[in-house]
């Protein structure tokens, strides 16, 4: 039978006993998740990329212990979200060291996107304009708009996967959307005064 | 707008409300047009984002996490002898705990014979090096009382 027409279960046994094709496969069907989590979390960065990588391969030395408890996508999930607050952490260290104010600011978060070009670019597409508000909120605000508006995750499993009380979750979303609405409206007024 | 209304909108888009909260709400939402207009421009923002484009890692993903995950077995490989396999971590655990115990039960049994060579009595206290508990009863000594006392 071939790998791409497996359950999710029978491939992490396969993978369990050595196979690296039912491996590869899991891979294959779970990046685009993974890559969704990291990449808006920490920007099209080769840091995204890295900790996309290092998920999968904390996926497969943790295989044993595996038991299905969640399914794998939701396990990835949490491994990717918690290897981007960490290099968000490690970024925020870096910033105390080298400080840097970039162009744009308005509120009072620590900026932690320097990698994307976007942050520097001029926003003329509402797609750009929210990748740039959400790189400016702190992290625990962006994993939870990530996690619940972008991955489609119930507030119940952005809670579990975050390891968070469901009430720090719905608090949390509430300024987060605040602030993004926030930094939208203004952007919207930069960008009809650079119109005029 | 009242706080508390805008509190339930918030939260009506994330987590269920009662049916008294929800028909307050409604009863709210009826009521205030800058309510209304703040519940279109919530779900007009969160749209936006839920919309968005999924990004996706450069082609041959699944390649790389191959590749390196195939250089780090290898490096593990060539720091475990000839002959020898990769001990998995459930099997290692017991393994490095039962030289804790040896090393721990060794050191134990030293330094309770050395308690015991410098101390100058054999009890439980002094092969741990504590030193004997002395009760009242114990320095008062009937003979003295009595002399000073006048009675002996």
């Amino acid at each position: 039978m071939r790998e791409d027409a497996l359950t999710d279960e029978a491939l992490v046994d396969a993978a369990r006993d050595g196979c690296e094709d039912a491996f590869r496969t899991l891979v294959e069907r779970y990046e685009g998740r993974v890559a969704s989590v990291v990449i808006r979390m920490l920007g099209n960065t080769p840091e995204a990329e890295d900790a996309g990588q290092e998920t999968f391969i904390r996926f497969y030395r943790g295989l044993r212990g595996f038991r299905g408890q969640a399914s794998v996508g939701t396990y990835l999930t949490r491994i990717a979200i918690n290897l981007s607050l960490t290099e968000l952490k490690k970024r925020r260290r870096r910033a105390i060291f080298v400080p840097f104010t970039p162009p744009g600011r308005e509120d009072d978060t620590p900026e932690l996107e320097y990698a994307d070009p976007a942050a520097s670019a001029e926003y003329d597409d509402t797609a750009d304009r929210i990748q740039a508000a959400l790189n400016r909120l702190k992290p625990e605000f962006r994993s939870v708009i990530v996690l619940r508006l972008m991955e489609g995750y119930s507030t119940k499993e952005t809670a579990e996967i975050l390891g968070l009380p469901v009430g720090t979750v719905l608090s949390r979303l509430r300024r987060s959307q605040e602030k993004l609405k926030r930094m939208l409206i203004s952007s919207n007024r930069e960008l009809v005064h650079e119109t005029v | 707008m009242k706080r508390s209304e805008l509190d339930l909108l918030y939260r009506s888009l994330d987590a269920s409300l009662t049916p008294e909260e929800q028909s307050r709400l409604d009863a709210a939402l009826r009521r205030d047009p800058g309510l209304r207009d703040e519940h279109e421009r919530l779900v007009r923002l969160r749209s936006q984002v839920e919309n968005q484009e999924s990004p996706s890692f450069r082609a041959d993903f699944s390649q790389r996490v191959m590749e390196r995950l195939a250089a780090e077995s290898s490096t593990m490989r060539a720091s475990i002898p000839e002959g020898e396999t990769t001990p998995d971590f459930e099997d290692a655990l017991p393994l490095m705990f039962r030289k804790v115990a040896v090393a721990a039960s060794v050191a134990a049994v030293l330094l309770v014979t050395y308690n015991l060579a410098t101390s100058e009595s054999v009890s439980i206290n002094t092969s741990f090096g504590l030193t004997e508990e002395l009760y009242p009863e114990d320095l008062y000594d009937a003979r003295i009382a009595l002399e000073t006392e006048g009675e002996l």
